[in-house]
């Protein structure tokens, strides 16, 4: 059983950043980890009360990197009303704006995410953790795929448009990672859902 | 038999102080669901607690599912409702259940019985009770009213079936007022309940409250533990209890003990509950309901008998069958209670949240008086709850040693920051009319307000 998706409370830690608090008693089960990033309206897990499941998703005006999240690794962690469940670090992303609607459908009806300006491509939030997106994963709408480092200043590239579908499936990152692109480059090759 | 070792305590303030008393004295540990007012409550100091939600009574203490799901993830069997908030809502009482939490009360097809008016007063006059004098069940129009309150005579009370809390209720004097009460209590009675349906009952004035305490368990036994006169009410709402009801006559008394204990097995009550009577001009008890839970007044009747009401619900709820029989109860002398409250009386009996900055009952440690609380220094008195703060109980060998015992407690408080009822109650207990037992529901004694 599912229940209607449910927007957290943000709470300001500081100046830089949120805690995600749990919107009653509940088992959490995140999908987003230490270190991700995550924007509005994306969803970070569910919440079980009784064996109804709800979605839980990231309010407005909040998106950054994911610094601690409840129950350390834990899959299933029981949460009280109020509890943090994931502290956002919009530090991380100060600098980072937001770039989107860079995508474009193609003559033969292949999709591909495009990048909106010229700038120099990263797939992961730093060298050592892993990228936002790999190959033969779904993303959907509101999803950070990747940055674009742009006059010094990084931009998240944020999967989203008119033209594209609200989920696709990645095929492949068309550049490697610190490659130069030029406005209108495929970023990534994607794949519609519906053909699987 | 099941045995317990966690509970779950969905309530907060004096009750859940209470039960976790019991629990202790078990070897239970206790659960607190908390809202995120009580959240640094002293009572909930060094134990386990859930914050349920906010502090507003809908997303916390009255949430069944954020509750059962509080009980279940912190692996508690059993479930304690206490007094107000679920403690006597069905609904709550088999989510519990479905979720394999044992909720302490009644089953709930019982509790849903005795909610509504008629199928509980049936069921109690099948026992053998005498009711307020009637309409027989539920009215089905004006000329049936006319009629039934003419039969029953004036003044009647005109009361809507899945009623409560005073509202869609009309007193009718005389016949020619009965068409115009009987549509507006009706018109009340769908806004408020959703239900138009009326019975009728002859208004009796002046009366006094009394009620019974049964304990029953799953296999039909049923004891009771005397009866309790409630009759110093200030708006409906209780303020002294005490036990014996002297005013009550012994064959009265014994008569109606005895009834009492079989409807609540015919009905198939299970655990503690109150049946609530109204004694009226002729010296007769008359039921008015059955409160399916445990009760603010229960410690009169533990004083006096020396049970420990809470333990015996938890044990009944076990499984265990009742360990004594109604032979081996003694009621002994004379038990007395005060509800402080904190309120202004005054002034209107205002609100009167805020900081007790200091707090003490000197007379705490006599082993005849008890003090019920969930309050010390520095403990800020929310403005979301109710405003009871303290149960004050003295136990004397007869009813004047008792009074004077509790007024020697009240004045031994000291509680500085907020207004309290505690001048009324002394007044209360010093006044002739309350002290001669010469008063009714109808206003305080020994306190003008």
């Amino acid at each position: 059983m599912s229940g209607d998706a449910c927007v957290l409370r943000a709470r300001p830690v500081d100046a830089e950043a949120s805690d995600l608090l749990a919107p009653g008693v509940g088992v959490f089960a995140p999908t987003v980890g230490e270190g991700e990033l995550v924007s509005m309206g994306q969803s970070v897990g569910t919440i079980d009360v009784l064996g109804v499941l709800r979605e839980l998703t990231v309010p407005e005006g909040v998106a950054g990197r994911v610094t601690a999240r409840i129950g350390g690794g834990r899959a299933r962690v029981p949460v009280e009303y109020g509890d943090a469940l994931l502290t956002i670090s919009t530090a991380a992303m100060a600098h980072v704006a937001e770039l989107g609607s860079a995508a474009s459908a193609n003559a033969e009806g292949a999709l591909s995410f495009t990048a909106p300006m010229s700038g120099r491509f990263y797939s992961r939030p730093s060298p050592n953790e892993p990228p936002f997106v790999s190959a033969g994963e779904v993303v959907q709408r509101g999803q950070t795929v990747g940055l674009l480092e742009v006059m010094k200043t990084f931009n998240r590239l944020v999967y989203q448009g008119d033209t594209l579908p609200e989920q696709a499936t990645v095929e492949r990152i068309v550049p490697n990672e610190g490659d130069d692109v030029v406005r209108g480059d495929v970023i990534l090759a994607l794949g519609s859902l519906s053909e699987k | 038999m099941k045995r317990f070792r966690r509970l779950f305590i969905a309530n907060r303030g004096e009750v859940a102080a209470r039960i976790a008393r019991t629990c202790d004295t078990l070897g239970i540990t206790p659960v607190f669901g908390v809202s995120e007012a009580d959240r640094e409550a002293p009572y909930v100091r060094g134990r386990e607690s859930v914050v349920l939600g906010p502090a507003r009574s809908s997303e916390s203490y009255l949430a069944r599912e954020r509750i059962v799901q509080a009980a279940v993830q912190t692996q508690c069997s059993v479930l304690h409702p206490g007094w107000g908030f679920l403690a006597e809502d069905p609904l709550f009482a088999s989510l519990t259940e479905a979720h394999g939490v044992t909720f302490i009360g009644p089953p709930a097809a019982v509790m849903q019985k005795l909610g509504r008016k008629t199928p509980a007063k049936v069921a109690m006059a099948a026992a053998g009770l005498k009711l307020i004098p009637g309409s027989d069940g539920v009215l089905r129009n004006v000329d049936q009213a006319r009629e039934v309150a003419g039969a029953t005579g004036f003044p009647v009370l005109l009361k809507a079936e899945s009623g409560g809390g005073g509202r869609g209720m009309r007193i009718v004097r005389n016949v020619a007022d009965v068409k115009d009460a009987y549509e507006s209590a009706q018109a009340e009675s769908v806004a408020c309940f959703a239900d138009g349906r009326l019975y009728l009952e002859k208004l009796i004035e002046g009366g006094r409250h009394i009620e019974i305490q049964l304990l029953a368990d799953k296999y039909g036994h049923v004891v009771h533990l005397g009866e309790r006169d409630c009759s110093v009410q200030r708006k409906h709402q209780k303020l002294i209890e005490e036990s014996p009801a002297l005013v009550l006559n012994d064959a009265e008394r014994e008569q109606t003990l005895a009834a009492a204990v079989r409807a609540a097995r015919a009905i198939g009550y299970v655990g503690a509950g109150t049946m609530e009577f109204l004694l009226d001009g002729d010296g007769e008890l008359r039921f008015m309901e059955m409160n399916a839970r445990l009760q603010v007044e229960h410690p009169v009747s533990e004083m006096r008998t020396g049970i420990d009401l809470v333990e015996a619900q938890i044990r009944i709820a076990g499984g265990e069958p009742l360990w004594f029989s109604q032979d081996d109860i003694e009621l002994r002398g004379h038990a007395i209670e005060c509800r402080i409250n904190a309120e202004d009386p005054s002034n209107g009996f205002a609100p009167s949240p805020g900081v007790i900055e200091r707090w003490k009952v000197a007379m705490e440690g006599d082993e005849n008086v008890r003090v019920d609380t969930h309050v010390e220094s520095g403990y800020e008195v929310p403005p979301h709850y109710d405003s009871l703060i303290c149960k004050v109980i003295a136990w004397g060998k007869d009813r004047n040693a008792a009074c004077d015992r509790l007024s020697k407690a009240l004045q031994s408080i000291r509680c500085d920051g907020i207004s309290t009822t505690t001048p009324m109650h002394l007044a209360v207990l010093s006044s002739q009319e309350f002290r001669d037992n010469q008063y009714d529901t109808r206003a305080v004694p020994g306190w003008e307000s």
